[in-house]
């Protein structure tokens, strides 16, 4: 079940949604929040492939710290005041400027999802990987990649994506206490 | 609920993230988290979702690196205590 705007900020009035700012109230719509672009972006190198030497990523390696993997083949980058120009099918990791938390004891998920007016020009802000868990919190990282013909300028604080809010049917596992009641399981 | 002792190993790639490793009981491994989740060495992992012997398994707030989002961890990596706080 989608939770509407109404039921939204009920969520975020008795604190089993937080989001860091709050939101403003044109960030609402009927089913979802917009949420913003962050200034600091994460880069994908140019220079990697021209090393002439191979670089192969196996993400099935447990002992392979894919952060740090990812962090040897990118730069950190703000975006500047006039703007950071994505070129066409250029990848960048990128955050909300929100933070936000789905209370573990509550029985919400959520699903980021791109914005239409920015799909139209081939923006997209997720790689199939949209969903929320129920006890997430952070930023959430957007993996943004232009499909555009043209470049497109990416602005802090820009409304990027939107989060849509979904009810669980019923408590996940980790936030229910029943299988270990009457006993402590530490 | 139950908070899972970490170590940090670096900040992540956004200044509101940190790399910590998660001691499994099949071994180590890498996740990223916000670092309010961070406290004093712990994050919060809800009630454990299984047990067997002095193994817990756990769900942790997101994937690790390996893919993983439940993992077995040893009884004496969890202490009990309240959920984050509400900020």
């Amino acid at each position: 079940m989608i939770l509407t705007d109404r039921e939204i900020r009920t969520a975020i009035k008795k604190g089993a949604i937080i989001i860091e700012p709050p939101p403003a109230e044109n960030a609402y719509s009927s089913t979802s929040i917009d949420l913003t672009l962050d200034h600091e972006l994460t880069i994908f190198r140019d220079d990697v492939s021209d090393t002439g030497i191979e670089m192969i990523l196996d993400p099935t390696m447990r002992k392979v710290d894919t952060e740090k993997a990812l962090e040897s083949i990118t730069m950190k980058a703000e975006i500047p005041s006039d703007g950071y120009v994505l070129p066409r099918n250029k990848l960048i990791l990128a955050y909300t400027k929100e933070y936000v938390d789905l209370r573990i004891d509550t029985k919400y998920a959520a699903r980021v999802e791109g914005k239409s007016s920015l799909a139209r020009y081939g923006l997209s802000v997720h790689i199939t990987a949209p969903t929320i868990h129920a006890g997430f919190d952070g930023r959430i990282r957007l993996e943004i990649i232009n499909h555009g013909p043209l470049s497109i300028k990416l602005r802090s604080g820009m409304p990027i994506c939107q989060l849509i809010f979904e009810q669980t049917l019923g408590t996940p596992d980790k936030g229910y206490n029943g299988q270990f009641s009457g006993q402590s399981p530490v | 609920m139950m908070k899972l002792r970490v170590d940090k190993i670096s900040d992540g790639l956004h200044h509101s993230e940190a790399v910590v490793t998660i001691h499994g009981s099949d071994g180590d491994e890498s996740l990223v988290i916000d670092k309010r989740s961070l406290e004093n060495g712990f994050v919060s992992v809800g009630y454990p979702i299984r047990f067997e012997g002095n193994l817990y398994l756990v769900e942790l707030p997101r994937e690790t690196s390996a893919g993983n989002w439940r993992i077995w961890v040893d009884k004496n990596q969890l202490v009990t205590g309240p959920e984050r706080e509400i900020a």
